[in-house]
């Protein structure tokens, strides 16, 4: 049990006291044992994979006007390479694992799968992985067939170079048939229990931690973190069925819910309260989320990712906000600001991320990420719909879903309905954005703290020392976690270099950290549905104001980003748009 | 005083079981929801063609970060590797 009066008292005794300390040095213990884990264990062979994989396709680029099949392997042996998968990676993030999908036949598969049901499954999928196998070995065969008669006639037979690029696409879809296939048929038993148990006690622990410091009873929250913790593991669950996952309806939302049944029908027990502590929860997260925010990444689609995303969702940020306070006259700015973050950013991210920095109401951060998640829902299947009817390029269509569709998953189903090129072009765009989320923040963070709040604050002494001591005090510390986990990573993925990087970055310490981000941000959810009376939400969404917020919003998000990709993709970068066709 | 308190008691236990019932009544109308709404909500709204490639595809149309979306993991590559070693190129981009 803690007792905070008996510990020394020292200058720096503030960092070991507050919330936003706490997430920092959380974050920070878990990015280092992450590093730890991933920059030590790289795959066997890996630098010659990679630079072998380079030759190749640099070669392969010059030889032939399309990707040869030798392009195409090259890319895949470089793509399998992969942190994740190394033995220490594995065995720790076993214990990170949510529950898993199921569909209506099986809801206990969510959380266990025995020997024999593994077998079962296996053996079930054992045809079909044959017959998938043997339809990828003709399609090779047919593609090897079709580039060699391509390269005898050295490439200048356009029939000839359409027909093996034919060839080459279908065996393309063979394989990815045939691992999707191979996936069912290697069906492993698990157990999730055991695994969610191991993580409950290990993240009670850590949590535990901080709030002893924070002079909160340990014990107290021990009991109560079970509770929480099991709200946020049956939105998994409900998240998992497949048609949830289908209407992009997440486990954030099914937290949410879950939290509201409870605390809205028996009331969330007292015993319970010490465990639920939203903030905590979102600002640990998010300075893990920190390390996964890779300003390299700005540049992938060249200048008309960089027009898209962060010309555009600045633009469209700052003109809603606008179009909130001056014209709609929303009360509240943070509502205001966490909607418009959310619309014109990428969704549930930036609504978490602008929140946490403004300081936002949880309901306010629930009236968001609910608006999102709605419009989201509809919007992933209607854009694909209207894009196809208007015979839409697909790599503007795919740069138009990617800057307005909320959720990246939401932006790769979308992309995916379109078809490949929409769908890669889509989920860059998507990503690019993703990245701005660590600029928004601290840029909101910091005109809460030198703006919107300064009129809250008596003004006794007018220096600049006093000014900034204000601010200073004002502005939340963990975004200063938040934003030197994202320079730390970026300057570790610049020094390591672009191929090192996505094996030990990519695929290693953000697959390991994202895991971990669920969770946190399930507790965080869960936390906010059992603190919150559902009556409540009634005063935050008066006159409907935050839905015709969303709605101008996104009108004008949709008709700048068409604008946007058009004039880039279109008629200023068409070699590009050339290039992703390809 | 002893048959009063045993009443109020019960009447308190009467209150309890009531707000239980009412909780798991809620969970079962949420279960009920998620298995048979959101199905026939997709067939009712004209998706189910859209759904079943999500599905299919296994794809995570919710996760609301990059990092969580697992076919980002082939996609970033691919689109890099596209424009970097671009086929027909007389100049590859040097790295």
């Amino acid at each position: 049990m803690s007792n905070p009066t008996t510990k020394p008292e020292g200058k720096y005794s503030f960092l070991l006291k507050h919330e936003d300390y706490w997430a920092i040095w959380l974050g920070a213990i878990i990015l280092i044992f992450s590093m730890f884990i991933f920059f030590g264990n790289s795959p066997a062979n890996m630098d010659k994979i990679i630079a072998d994989s380079n030759a190749t396709m640099k070669a392969e680029a010059e030889k032939a006007p399309f990707k040869t099949m030798a392009w195409f392997d090259a890319n895949a042996a470089k793509t399998n390479l992969k942190g994740s998968s190394a033995p220490l990676a594995k065995s720790v993030t076993k214990y990170f694992a949510v529950p898993a999908t199921w569909s209506n036949d099986n809801p206990m598969k969510s959380f266990f799968l025995s020997d024999s049901d593994a077998k079962a499954k296996s053996a079930a999928s054992a045809d079909k992985y044959a017959q998938t196998k043997a339809a990828t070995a003709k399609a090779k065969d047919a593609a090897s067939v079709a580039e060699k008669a391509a390269s005898s006639a050295g490439f200048k037979d356009t029939t000839l170079n359409k027909e093996a690029d034919t060839k080459i696409a279908a065996w393309q879809k063979a394989k990815a048939a045939e691992a999707k296939a191979k996936t069912a048929a290697e069906t492993k038993p698990y157990n999730y229990l055991v695994t969610m148990l191991v993580l409950l006690i290990a993240l009670a622990i850590l949590f535990a931690v901080g709030r002893y410091f924070m002079g909160d009873s340990v014990g107290k929250f021990l009991v109560a973190f079970p509770a929480v913790f099991i709200v946020a593991a049956l939105s998994f669950f409900i998240g998992g069925h497949e048609f949830a996952k289908a209407w992009g309806l997440e486990y954030v939302m099914w937290a949410i819910i879950l939290g509201f049944l409870v605390s809205n029908t028996i009331g969330t027990p007292k015993w319970i309260m010490p465990a639920v502590q939203t903030e905590y929860y979102i600002k640990t997260g998010l300075v893990l989320m920190g390390a996964t925010i890779l300003m390299n990444k700005i540049l992938l689609i060249g200048i008309p990712g960089i027009f898209v995303t962060w010309v555009v969702t600045p633009i469209v940020l700052i003109t809603t906000f606008w179009f909130g306070q001056k014209i709609l006259k929303i009360e509240s700015p943070t509502l205001n600001i966490v909607i418009s973050a959310d619309m014109s950013v990428s969704g549930v991210s930036a609504a978490i991320s602008a929140a946490a920095a403004c300081r936002a109401k949880k309901e306010e951060l629930t009236l968001a990420v609910g608006i999102s998640i709605a419009f989201t829902a509809v919007m992933m299947v209607v854009m694909p719909m209207v894009i196809k009817a208007l015979g839409m390029n697909p790599v503007l269509g795919g740069a138009w879903i990617g800057g307005t569709v909320d959720s990246t998953g939401a932006v790769v189903a979308a992309g995916e309905i379109l078809g490949p090129v929409a769908r890669d072009v889509a989920a860059t765009i998507k990503m690019i954005q993703n990245i701005l989320i660590g600029l928004m923040a601290f840029g909101i963070a910091a005109y809460w703290a030198l703006v919107v709040e300064v009129d809250k604050t008596r003004k006794v002494d007018l220096s600049f020392s006093a000014a900034m001591r204000e601010v200073w005090d004002r502005f939340p510390k963990f975004v200063l976690g938040f934003i030197g986990a994202s320079i730390l990573f970026t300057f570790i993925y610049s020094g390591m270099g672009a191929d090192t990087s996505k094996v030990l970055i990519d695929n290693g310490t953000s697959s390991f950290l994202g895991s971990l981000q669920k969770w946190f941000f399930a507790l965080a959810f869960a936390s906010i549905g059992l603190s919150t009376n559902f009556r409540e939400f009634g005063k935050y969404f008066k006159g409907g104001k935050p839905a015709i917020l969303y709605v101008c919003g996104q009108s004008f998000n949709l008709a700048l980003t068409f604008v946007m990709g058009y004039i880039m993709f279109m008629k200023i970068f068409p070699s590009i748009t050339a290039k992703l066709m390809m | 005083m002893y048959a009063l308190r045993e009443f109020l008691t019960t009447q308190r236990n009467g209150l309890r079981l009531n707000k239980y019932l009412k909780l798991i009544l809620s969970l079962v109308l949420l279960y009920t929801f998620v298995t048979v709404g959101l199905p026939n909500l997709s067939k009712l709204a004209g998706f189910t063609k859209q759904h079943q490639i999500i599905i299919d595809e296994k794809i995570e149309a919710g996760a609301w970060f990059y990092i969580f979306v697992e076919q980002i993991r082939e996609i970033e590559p691919r689109v890099s590797h596209t424009l970097k070693y671009s086929p027909g190129s007389q100049s590859i981009s040097k790295d």
